[in-house]
């Protein structure tokens, strides 16, 4: 009886903390065995073994920031037949497109005096899905071992990984935590946030700052109407969310609704009943 | 005249992203190079005009193996900044919180990155199935680590818990008696690992003199702690609020990091530096494997830096039992909250910490706002890029003196070799404030 041949993987970083490869290598008990069902080809962090030839998948972390990334990028997708970005880097563009805001003449003369640097920096920094297509996204900063693990092992299997459609407040509710906004007036990115974090950051008493990126149908008018009623300064929530959770058409949005009607009065609000 | 250009283009096993080029003429060496081509954030751009109690969880996503360190040593200085001095509880705790960075970074680069090159291996996968008892000991080993950091920190890589002024939430005590048993494992592995590590050869092709960097030991006698004073070879100590005086960083194209040169000559942080610097500090089990390991006084080998780190894992395992003992006796204290701490008038506050690469550097500006107009960040690896390129050349020129013995094979070997050796931590590396150019 012939065995199906081992799937040949490689792991790669691009601009990146390497939190999502480090959480790969944090998979402790797992990596001996998960080493026996895959042909581990690349894997620059742990392996100098430097392999140029055909994946079945590819696992890359990390944005886009450099031209340097994007021709990596670009070679590995044509040699790979699924990609799986892991990390809000990959999946959304994390923080380094914060700094997307800023013209690039103006961060490069921040941070290195204007000095011409061998390595070209592009005009912004970009989420892998928008250079080329993305068959499996896990996103989170860094990313949840036992997430990754899952899509993993069901892409091994030739099944459907799971998805997480609800946001960090479901959570936070299974925790029975209270609601950090309601109770203590901060802003939490919760209501927008992907799920699947088991609602860590609130659990500990801190706001959740939306690390994982948006809730697949985030109800920003709902949310900005909770933020508020709890008269949260709309600079603070725009800054807020605009870190990880919100790529940059979410925050223009924000920003043009309330440019548009900073007094809410396009609001039906329902009177308080004891007024 | 000829040159010949000798390049590793991509360094493996390393975190982030570099290469080494070296140079060769018919006159020796002509250039050594250590280019930084990992991607810039531009951190200290976008962390202006943030609130300052956003900083620690911006700032921790500069690396992941470091995350710690940018997390507390970032809170260490807008508390600085602000006027605060944490209570005791609060500073042990932080304390333990960097012993578990310590112990994950130190077997992470130990056992799967460096010790692959010294068994002949291409990484820890691959030494695996020869050594499969050691390799699953430093994977044990790595976990306690990232146990800690789970436990005190919330998360193993990007930590939530830590605040300014405080902790978000105090530990039950449950997790302290946890922590100390498992620190107790720990040394019991450790014991077993040692004749490994006392077997690897560390040979002398970049043993040179250097300058040796690193901060004063703390009032608990901790040699990786929070600190105000730094020690140099051959200097009096300096005031880390003075370190921008002494530590000179300059652009250099070849790199999007910074190198740095101590009153204008390049010096080692890390490991072997805190040896050489705080051997009587280092007292128990670790003192003596110190001295098994590297002698009274180790010779200025950057290859030692990896004996160094097998010590401080010993010195840390050590370390967490006797904070364990203390918090567990402490009351659970408050949940700080960070939110309404804005300064009357702009400040700036600066903070050092050792940490697994050697010393850290933050340093921040706030004004009446509560916002940062100002950030700087000087990270060990970038503080070590001038002094490694020195060992880069000096194991070139030891190359060129045996006639080029063992080919370039060999001499690709050791450079990688070298460069391993400090822990480089790229991703850490790259972010840094403008000066003036090198002249090459």
């Amino acid at each position: 009886m012939k065995t199906a041949p081992k799937p040949r993987v490689g792991i790669f970083g691009l601009t990146s903390c390497a939190g999502d490869q480090l959480m790969i290598l944090n998979c402790e008990d797992e990596l001996v065995a998960l080493a026996g069902r895959i042909e581990l080809l690349s894997f620059g962090m742990a392996s100098s073994a430097s392999f140029q030839g055909k994946l079945d998948l590819a696992i890359v972390e990390g944005s886009v920031c450099t031209q340097r990334d994007l021709d990596t990028l670009l070679e590995i997708r044509s040699r790979s037949n699924a990609l799986m970005t892991i990390g809000t880097c990959a999946v959304w563009g994390g923080i380094p497109a914060m700094r997307n805001e800023l013209p690039l003449e103006v961060l490069q003369e921040v941070v290195y005096g204007g000095k011409p640097l061998e390595e070209v920096s592009l005009e912004k920094a970009h989420p892998v899905s928008d250079f080329v297509p993305v068959d499996f996204a896990v996103p989170g900063c860094p990313i949840e071992k036992e997430e990754f693990l899952r899509t993993l092992v069901a892409i091994l299997q030739r099944t459907s990984p799971e998805r997480h459609d609800y946001s960090v407040c479901s959570e936070c509710r299974i925790n029975e935590n209270l609601c950090l906004v309601r109770h203590q007036g901060l802003v939490c990115c919760g209501p927008i946030t992907a799920g699947g974090c088991k609602a860590r950051c609130p659990s500990l008493g801190i706001p959740c700052y939306g690390c994982r990126g948006p809730v697949d149908d985030p109800h920003y008018d709902a949310t900005a109407e909770l933020f508020d009623e709890h008269g949260l300064s709309k600079a603070d929530v725009i800054n807020q969310i605009q870190r990880y959770s919100a790529p940059a058409w979410v925050n223009q949005h924000l920003r043009a609704e309330w440019a548009r009607d900073p007094e809410r009065k396009g609001r039906q609000r329902v009177p308080d009943p004891s007024s | 005249m000829s040159s010949s250009v000798l390049e590793i283009p991509h360094l493996y096993r390393v975190e982030g992203h570099g290469g080494i080029r070296v140079t060769v003429g018919d006159q020796g060496i002509e250039d050594c190079q250590m280019s930084i081509f990992e991607g810039s954030r531009f951190y200290e751009a976008l962390l202006r005009d943030r609130n300052y109690f956003e900083v620690p969880g911006i700032v921790c996503r500069v690396c992941a193996i470091c995350s710690v360190a940018h997390s507390l040593c970032s809170t260490y200085a807008i508390e600085d900044a602000l006027g605060l001095v944490v209570s005791r509880p609060i500073k042990r705790l932080r304390d333990l919180l960097n012993m578990g960075e310590f112990i994950e970074s130190h077997a992470l680069h130990l056992f799967c990155l460096a010790t692959p090159d010294y068994l002949g291996f291409s990484g820890v996968l691959e030494m695996q199935p020869q050594f499969d008892k050691e390799v699953r000991q430093a994977l044990q080993l790595k976990k306690f680590g990232n146990l800690i950091q789970e436990r005190i920190g919330g998360r193993a890589i990007h930590p939530v818990n830590v605040v300014i002024g405080g902790v978000g939430t105090w530990p039950e005590k449950k997790i302290f008696d946890e922590l100390r048993e498992g620190a107790q494992s720990a040394l019991a592995i450790l014991r077993q690992i040692e004749p490994l590590i006392a077997s690897l050869q560390q040979e002398d092709y970049a043993t040179q003199d250097r300058v040796y960097v690193a901060l004063e030991g703390d009032e608990d006698g901790l040699i990786l702690g929070h600190g105000d004073r730094l020690q140099a070879s051959g200097h009096e100590p300096v005031d880390i609020h003075d370190y921008s005086k002494y530590v000179n960083e300059s652009v250099v194209r070849h790199s999007t990091a910074k190198q740095s040169r101590f009153s204008n000559r390049p010096f080692m942080v890390g490991s072997l530096s805190r040896m050489v610097h705080h051997s009587k500090l280092v007292t128990g089990e670790a003192g003596q494997i110190l001295r098994r390991l590297m002698g009274e006084q180790p010779a200025p080998n950057p290859l030692l830096n990896n004996a160094g780190q097998f010590v401080e894992l010993v010195y840390c395992c050590e370390q967490v039992i006797q904070m364990c003992d203390e918090l567990r006796a402490l009351p659970t204290q408050p949940s700080a909250d960070p939110y309404h701490l804005h300064p009357e008038k702009t400040v700036r506050g600066t903070a050092a910490m050792e940490v697994p690469r050697g010393t850290l550097f933050h340093s921040y500006e706030i004004n009446e706002e509560g916002h940062i107009t100002d950030a700087d960040i000087i990270t060990p690896t970038a503080q070590n890029l001038a002094q490694v390129e020195s060992d880069i050349a000096k194991t070139v020129q030891t190359w060129l003196d045996s006639n080029k013995d063992g080919g370039d094979e060999r001499l690709r070997k050791n450079l990688e070799m070298v460069a391993r050796a400090y822990d480089p931590c790229i991703s850490c590396s790259t972010h840094l404030v403008d000066l003036t150019v090198r002249a090459s």
